[in-house]
C-alpha cells in the first residue's frame, strides 16, 4: 500500500519537475528583454553573429567593348589612384563605368541606404530622396531606411523600379552630438536585426546632402571610406583627430593615412556591421569616462579606419563640400553639402 | 633545387607555405631544407609524350588536386612554372581573390597584336577587339576556390578543343588569358613578377625583378 503511494508520489513530482522546466523554457523565450541602462553594453545585441550568406562567384563579363587600359600611360597630374595598402582610390577616370556595370549588373546585388533624419533634418529629404533617385545605384535594387523621430514628415518620392524605403522609427535626443553619435549604435543593431537579411551592400550616408552626377558599383567594396573635402590636401598633424590621450578615438601626431569624412561609410553589410559596432563600443567607453571626442563619432570613425583599414576609398567627388570652388583635380562632383544655416537647425 | 632555394630566401617569408611539387620523378625531387612552418609535398603524376601536353595538363591536375586536397589544406594557391628562380620579395601583396601577372613580352603593345588564340573555332578565341592585358601562364593564383574554378574551366575548355582537333596556339595560356577576358582578376601583378632576363632588356620603371626565368636548354630538357 504504501509502496504504491510512494511510487505514485515519485511519479507525480517527476512529472511536475518536467512540466515545470518546459513552462520556465517557455517564459524565457516569451519574456520581451528587459531595457538596460545605455552605458552597459547588452550583451544579446551586441555580439549577435549574422547568418554567413555565401559568396557570390566571379560571373563570366559577357563581351563589352572598350579601349584597351594601357600601362604606361600616366595619368596626368591626378590623384592617387591606389593607397599603400592597395586599395583602390575611387576618382572620374579611374574606371570605366558601363564594364563596371557589366560586371555588377548580373549579380542582382541589393543595395541598402542608411540616412538619419530627425528634427527639422527631415526637410532634407526631399532633395536626398530626389536626387538619389536620378544618380544613386541607376540599375540596382536599392533600400532605403530612413531614421527618424517622425515618420509623417517622411516625403513622398516616387521610386524607381526594385527599390524601396523603409522606416525606422527614433528617438530625438536632446543634443544634436547625441543623435550623431548614436548613429554608430542603431546602425550596427539595425544591420543585425535587419538590413543583413535585406541587403548585401549599404552605405551610411548624412542626409544633408545632394546627388549631382551618377554614384554607381565602383563604391562598392568590403569596407569603404570617404575622404574628407576639407582635408585632403592637408599634412596628417593637421587632421582634425582627437589629440586627448584618454580618449578611445586618439591619433598620435606622426600616424594617419587621410582623413575620412563620416558623412559617407559603408562596404558589406556584414564588414559595416562589425565596423559600426567597433565604433560604438569606443563612443561607450568615452562615455564611461565622461568624454566626448572632438568630432563625435567621425574622430572614431577615422580612429577605426586605422587600424581596419578601407579596402576601398573614395574621392572627395563622393563627398563634396558645395560652399567650396571645384578644384581642377576633382572632375565629377558627386555627392555634396545642401547648403543650409546650421544655426536654425540646431535650436 | 634553385626554385626552392630561393623560393625559401624570398617567397612569403613568414607565413606558411606548402610546396605541392607535380612531378613523374618523385625521387628526383631534391631535399632542400625549409623554415619553420614550411613543408613540401610530392604529388606523382604522369608524363605526357609532348611538352605541349605536360603543360596543358597541369589545368587539370590542379583542378583535380584543389578539389581533393587543396581546398581543405590551404588558403591560397600560387601557380608558378618550375624552371625560373626568386630575385626579390615576393609577399602578401600578390594575394587576392583572383590574380594574373602581366606577360612580359607584351605589356607594351596594343591588343591587337597580343598572341591570344584568334582562330574562332578554337575555345580560348578573343577577337581582335577584345582584351586587356596579355597574361603569363608561368605565374596566377587567388584563393582556392577561385584558382579551382579558372583551371576547370580551361581544362573544359581544352577537352572540347582536343574532341575538335584544334590546339591552342599557345596551350593553357592561350586558355587563360581568355578566361581573364571574361572573369577579370582582382589584382594584377607586373612583370616585375615574371621576366626573363636573357631575351628581354630591363626598362627603368622595373624597379625590381623578382621571378625570373633561369637558361636552359629547350632540346636537352624537352628531349
Amino acid at each position: 500500500m504504501r509502496c504504491r503511494r510512494l511510487a505514485l508520489g515519485l511519479g507525480f513530482c517527476l512529472l511536475l519537475g518536467t512540466a515545470l522546466c518546459f513552462l520556465w523554457v517557455y517564459v524565457e523565450n516569451w519574456l520581451p528583454f528587459s531595457y538596460v541602462p545605455y552605458y552597459l553594453p547588452c550583451p544579446e545585441i551586441f555580439n549577435m553573429q549574422l547568418q554567413y550568406k555565401g559568396e557570390k562567384p566571379f560571373q563570366p563579363v559577357t563581351g563589352s567593348l572598350y579601349p584597351q587600359p594601357k600601362l604606361l600611360e600616366q595619368r596626368p597630374a591626378e590623384l592617387l589612384a591606389l593607397t599603400p595598402w592597395l586599395a583602390p582610390i575611387v576618382s572620374e577616370g579611374t574606371f570605366n563605368p558601363e564594364l563596371l556595370h557589366h560586371i555588377y549588373q548580373p549579380l542582382n546585388l541589393t543595395i541598402g541606404v542608411t540616412v538619419f533624419a530627425v528634427g527639422k533634418y527631415t526637410g532634407f529629404l526631399q532633395h536626398f530622396l530626389e536626387s538619389a533617385e536620378r544618380f544613386f545605384m541607376q540599375g540596382y535594387r536599392v533600400r532605403y531606411y530612413i531614421f527618424t523621430d517622425d515618420p509623417a514628415a517622411i516625403p513622398q518620392v516616387p521610386l524607381g523600379p526594385g527599390r524601396l524605403l523603409s522606416t525606422i522609427p527614433i528617438q530625438k535626443q536632446a543634443r544634436w552630438e547625441e543623435i550623431s553619435t548614436r548613429r554608430m549604435e542603431q546602425i550596427s543593431r539595425h544591420i543585425a536585426e535587419r538590413a543583413h537579411w535585406e541587403v548585401d551592400y549599404i552605405f551610411c550616408l548624412n542626409v544633408d546632402m545632394v546627388f549631382r552626377n551618377p554614384w554607381g558599383p565602383e563604391t562598392l567594396g568590403d569596407l569603404v571610406a570617404a575622404i574628407h573635402p576639407g582635408y585632403y590636401a592637408v599634412p596628417r598633424q593637421q587632421f582634425p583627430y582627437e589629440r586627448r590621450r584618454i580618449s578611445t578615438a586618439f591619433v598620435a601626431d606622426g600616424e594617419g593615412d587621410f582623413y575620412y569624412g563620416g558623412a559617407v561609410f559603408g562596404g558589406r553589410v556584414a564588414s559595416v556591421y562589425e565596423f559600426t559596432r567597433g565604433c560604438h563600443m569606443a563612443i561607450l567607453a568615452d562615455k564611461a569616462n565622461g568624454i566626448m571626442a572632438a568630432w563625435q563619432e567621425e574622430s572614431h570613425l577615422n580612429r577605426r579606419f586605422l587600424s581596419h583599414k578601407p579596402s576601398k576609398v573614395l574621392s572627395p567627388e563622393y563627398l563634396w563640400d558645395g560652399r567650396k570652388p571645384q578644384p581642377p583635380s576633382l572632375k565629377l562632383i558627386r555627392f555634396s553639402t545642401l547648403d543650409k544655416a546650421t544655426s536654425w537647425l540646431r535650436s | 633545387e634553385l626554385f626552392l632555394q630561393t623560393a625559401e630566401r624570398y617567397f612569403m617569408v613568414g607565413h606558411r607555405v606548402t610546396y605541392y611539387v607535380f612531378t613523374d620523378r618523385p625521387a628526383d625531387v631534391p631535399s632542400v631544407p625549409l623554415a619553420e612552418g614550411r613543408q613540401l609535398v610530392v604529388l606523382e603524376v604522369r608524363n605526357y609524350a609532348r611538352w605541349q601536353e605536360v603543360s596543358m595538363h597541369r589545368m587539370e591536375m590542379i583542378s583535380n588536386f584543389s578539389r581533393q586536397r587543396f581546398l581543405r589544406e590551404v588558403d591560397y594557391l600560387v601557380c608558378v612554372d618550375v624552371d625560373m628562380k626568386f630575385s626579390d620579395q615576393v609577399g602578401v601583396e600578390i594575394l587576392s581573390p583572383l590574380f594574373g601577372t602581366l606577360h612580359p613580352s607584351f605589356f607594351r603593345a596594343p591588343r591587337e597584336s597580343f598572341t591570344y588564340e584568334r582562330r574562332p573555332q578554337s575555345q580560348a578565341y578573343i577577337p581582335r577587339d577584345e582584351g586587356d592585358f596579355y597574361y603569363a601562364g608561368g605565374f596566377f593564383g587567388g584563393s582556392v576556390a577561385e584558382v579551382l574554378r579558372l583551371t576547370s574551366a580551361c581544362h573544359q575548355a581544352m577537352v572540347v578543343n582536343q574532341a575538335n582537333g584544334i590546339e591552342a596556339v599557345w596551350h593553357d595560356e592561350s586558355h587563360l588569358n581568355r578566361y581573364f577576358v571574361y572573369h577579370k582578376p582582382t589584382k594584377v601583378l607586373s612583370p616585375e613578377y615574371l621576366w626573363d632576363e636573357q631575351m628581354l632588356q630591363r626598362p627603368p620603371f622595373l624597379k625590381r625583378l623578382r621571378y625570373v626565368a633561369v637558361p636552359k636548354n629547350h632540346a636537352e630538357i624537352r628531349h
